[in-house]
């Protein structure tokens, strides 16, 4: 797979105009995903390929309960969505999903409500930018 | 290195089967039932029976306390009517003492009077029992009595009563011997008492006279029927009154009936059966019930008799109709178990019949499979040569159009060998020779060999063939791999053949037996983006010599043998295998065996079965074998170990299964705590990893449980490292306070998740 080691470029950064507490965290640390796979670059891109896969359906879940209030919901969803976004080395995204985990264990339906357009915007730009990377790269070799 | 022996069995053939089944099926089931048959029949006649006898016991009870209380009733009226008498005859008795009479002239003087006629008269008006009252002189004449007046000359002189009294010195009162009554000639029986004058000198008798008809009247309106008798008796067993009334017997001692013999056992009343000479019925032999009482205060005795034909009837009903229904339920019984039992019987009897042709049957089917074993072995032989041959002859130096019919006839030569291959596999199937071994193998390095084997054939279609696996790579099993071998090499040559562009993909899968937690369940899925099959296809897969349809052998030919042959030997080996497919959108198949555990230390090569799989291929003389089939020897393994993952999160528990089966773990996998109970219940696992934030039910509260159980049962304690990406301060104390071993924060590093395991499951190989 054609992921090399020291790939911290060109990976994107966060755009313009987004949350000011995440504009300086890195959009996707391939790093991390690569440390979690103990280096297999097989295992990454089929790691990321199930995060195009489940994460938006993961996401539409999480606003859905955001926006209707439920904290459980909202605990549970973004919880499960920053495990995952952290495994692929979406740091700045886990950072916002951590955050509305917090506020929906301790009840703040509207603190965190506050906190959707945040989250959406930040989704977006993680899924663009691992779409990026599974376009740019052919799938790996040897998986037979 | 230690060689473990293979271990084979025969299939039993189902012929042989199917004939123990119907030999012990029949014979059990004609015996049977005439058995049952007969056991319901004399079932059903003793309870008749014993019904009867019941019954007959009920109605003799019932009987008993309904003639005691007749005759207690009978008792009191009697003694009721004997009582006014004793008033009137103790008032005449009375005014003959107190008018203090010394002779016989001055008794007729004071007696004979019509005041005295009257006086009587008035005396017995009203109490129709008493007939008559009279007063006697000491010569026996009649002094005066209520009949008439002046009294007619009688005498009375040959009475008992009269003598009775004149010769003995009795002041109470004396029941005599009933007698035709000399006014009226109706049965009459009296009282009757001494008199006396002042010196105790026999003066005469008064008389009260009783009618017998009286009582028998009496004891007509209380009969209960024509076959029942009520008597009344003296103490000394005469008869004084009876219905129906006796000429014959009336006035006799009666010492043959149940009066006697209560009597004379000094009872005062009892009712009892008895079957002996009557009185009443010219001393015949009568059965009957008889209930006697003695009068209360007087010298008389009561009895109510009755015969069988009275005490028996009902019962007598009601065991004829019994029998009746007895009767007819026991023929319907024979003739029903006798129509199954003859059908039963030639039901067996066919069954014979077609089991003696069945065996005909086997024994061509034999014959034609012997057949075709050997002539597939002499064609065999010299195809061998042919397509030795055609090789040589391709090396030669040959034209491009001389190359092209060689080339075609060593194509044609191959397919030919594979056809008496199957023909050969299934004419062993078929007689029951096919011989299933047992030796440890390592399935992932089977599937490699014979996708390799494949390799070739796909890449000339541009197929691309993944394999897939979730189970360790070092993990070794015992079964017969030459099977499992020829099995999956079959699915992965029809995937190749129905598929004209995409992917096969062959997935490896194991887990632990549901039946035993020594067994292994390994599955080898072949799934292609081919054809597909339509359901009717399905239907009838794995029928020999059938293919989907006939255009499916035109096109792609084959004998149509290949899944047949699969199927069986899966089925030898006691595994399943299933098809699921859709028409222009491709095939899976995946079979699955039971395989057991590999012995501990032994060094499991595909080497040590390289000699049988080479004797079988040179027994088939394969020109295809690769090169690379011969896999170097590995190095020692042992079973692998056993992890349980609980993670809701898809990537996670894909990113963890992935990694503990790189580093030789067996996993399974759950998605909340509540399944990670539910597997870990019989089921031994030698690590789990357990996610702390699911659904249904958490981390903490699974492992709660599970330490919980473990100290019920006094399991071994599984180490449990908690996984969490929690946000919450203080996840590492609840994980520990939960009953976790360690905790891993996500994201974590693979080398960080082995170096965790590795410290809580040091003996367990990585």
């Amino acid at each position: 797979m054609p992921l090399p080691p020291d790939r911290r470029e060109p990976v994107p950064t966060a755009p313009a105009g987004a949350a000011p507490s995440y504009a300086g965290m890195q959009v996707l640390d391939l790093h991390v995903l690569l440390n979690a796979a103990a280096g297999d670059r097989a295992l990454a891109w089929e790691l990321m390929t199930l995060f195009t896969e489940t994460a938006p359906q993961m996401c539409a879940r999480l606003t859905t309960a955001m926006q209707s209030g439920e904290c459980a919901a909202s605990l549970h969803e973004s919880h499960a969505l920053a495990g995952a976004a952290g495994l692929i080395g979406a740091t700045g995204l886990s950072a916002i999903l951590k955050q509305i985990e917090g506020l929906a264990f301790q009840r703040q339906a509207q603190s965190f409500a506050s906190l959707l357009p945040t989250l959406s915007h930040t989704f977006a730009t993680v899924m663009a930018a691992v779409a990026q990377v599974l376009q740019d790269f052919d799938p790996p070799a040897g998986m037979v | 290195m230690q060689e473990e022996p293979p271990q084979t069995r025969k299939a039993p053939t189902l012929v042989g089967r199917i004939r123990a089944l119907a030999c012990r099926n029949g014979v059990v089931a004609h015996h049977a039932t005439v058995v049952i048959g007969l056991t319901l029949i004399v079932l059903l006649s003793v309870t008749a029976i014993l019904a009867s006898w019941v019954l007959h016991d009920r109605a003799i009870n019932e009987w008993r306390r309904e003639l005691s209380n007749l005759s207690l009733i009978l008792a009191e009226n009697t003694s009721q009517a004997v009582n006014s008498a004793y008033l009137v005859i103790n008032g005449l008795a009375n005014t003959v003492r107190q008018a203090n009479i010394q002779n016989h002239d001055a008794m007729v003087a004071v007696f004979g009077t019509e005041l005295t006629f009257q006086t009587m008269r008035s005396q017995i008006s009203g109490l129709p029992q008493i007939s008559v009252a009279t007063i006697v002189d000491a010569q026996g004449n009649v002094v005066n009595f209520t009949r008439s007046f002046p009294a007619p000359a009688i005498s009375l002189a040959d009475r008992d009563h009269y003598t009775h009294h004149r010769d003995q010195i009795d002041r109470g009162v004396y029941f005599s011997v009933p007698v035709r009554n000399k006014g009226d000639g109706e049965w009459t029986f009296y009282l009757s008492r001494r008199l006396e004058n002042a010196d105790g000198a026999f003066l005469g008798v008064v008389l009260v006279g009783i009618s017998s008809d009286f009582f028998s009247n009496f004891f007509r309106n209380v009969s209960i029927g024509d076959n029942a008798a009520i008597s009344l008796f003296r103490r000394d067993y005469t008869l004084l009154a009876r219905w129906p009334t006796s000429e014959a017997t009336m006035g006799k001692r009666i010492l043959t009936g149940p009066t006697y013999d209560i009597m004379e056992q000094g009872k005062d009343h009892d009712v009892i059966l008895k079957n002996g000479p009557r009185e009443a019925a010219n001393s015949r032999n009568v059965y009957r019930m008889g209930a006697s009482r003695l009068v209360k205060s007087y010298p008389l005795i009561v009895n109510v008799t009755v015969t069988d034909q009275v005490f028996l009837s009902g019962w007598r009903e009601t065991t004829r109709l019994l029998g009746v229904v007895t009767v007819v339920s026991v023929l319907a019984l024979t003739i029903a178990f006798g129509l199954m039992a003859r059908l039963l019987r030639r039901h067996e009897l066919d069954t014979v019949r077609a089991l003696s042709l069945q065996a005909e049957a086997e024994a061509a089917n034999h014959a034609k499979s012997r057949f075709l074993a050997m002539m597939s072995h002499e064609i065999r032989t010299p195809m061998s040569g042919v397509l030795g041959m055609s090789e040589l002859l391709l090396e030669s130096g040959l034209s491009a159009q001389q190359r092209g019919y060689a080339s075609d006839g060593l194509k044609a030569a191959r397919g030919l060998m594979r056809i008496i291959d199957e023909i050969l596999d299934f004419s062993k199937i078929e007689s029951g020779n096919m011989e299933i071994e047992t030796t440890t193998f390592q399935p992932v390095a089977l599937a490699r060999e014979v996708v390799n084997l494949h390799a070739r054939a796909a890449e000339k279609k541009q197929l691309k063939i993944d394999l897939k696996l979730d189970i360790p790579e070092s993990l070794c099993l015992t079964s017969d791999p030459i099977r499992i071998r020829q099995i999956l090499g079959n699915l992965i040559s029809n995937a190749i053949k129905f598929t004209a562009s995409g992917t096969v993909t062959v997935h490896l899968t194991i887990r632990s037996s549901d039946s035993d937690p020594l067994v292994t369940d390994l599955s080898y899925a072949v799934l292609d983006t081919g054809i597909g099959l339509s359901a009717q296809a399905l239907l009838q897969l794995y029928e020999p010599f059938k293919q989907a349809d006939s255009s499916i052998s035109r096109q792609y030919g084959g004998t149509g043998l290949g899944l047949t042959i699969c199927r069986r030997l899966v089925e030898l080996m006691r595994g399943t295998i299933d098809c699921s497919s859709e028409i222009g959108f491709g095939t899976r198949f995946m079979f699955t065996i039971p395989c057991g555990p590999a012995p501990a230390m032994v060094r499991p090569t595909i080497a040590a079965d390289a000699p049988r799989l080479q004797e079988d291929r040179r027994k088939r003389a394969t020109p295809v074998l690769s090169a690379s089939f011969m896999t170097p020897p590995l190095p020692n393994v042992i079973a692998a170990h056993r992890v349980l993952i609980a993670e809701d999160t898809e990537i996670n528990r894909r990113l963890v299964r992935i990694l503990m089966i790189k580093n030789g773990w067996i996993v399974e996998e759950v998605e909340n705590g509540s399944l990670a109970l539910a597997r870990l219940v019989g089921s031994s696992f030698d690590l789990v990893l357990m996610d702390c934030m699911m659904p249904v039910m958490d981390g903490y509260e699974a492992v709660r449980q599970i330490r919980a159980a473990e100290l019920a049962s006094g399991k071994v304690r599984v180490p449990i490292i908690g996984l969490t990406a929690s946000a919450i301060e203080g996840d590492r104390e609840r994980c520990l306070a939960a009953g976790m071993d360690d905790y891993l924060a996500k994201p974590f590093t693979a080398k960080a998740l082995a170096a965790m395991v590795e410290q809580w499951t040091p003996r367990v190989p990585a």
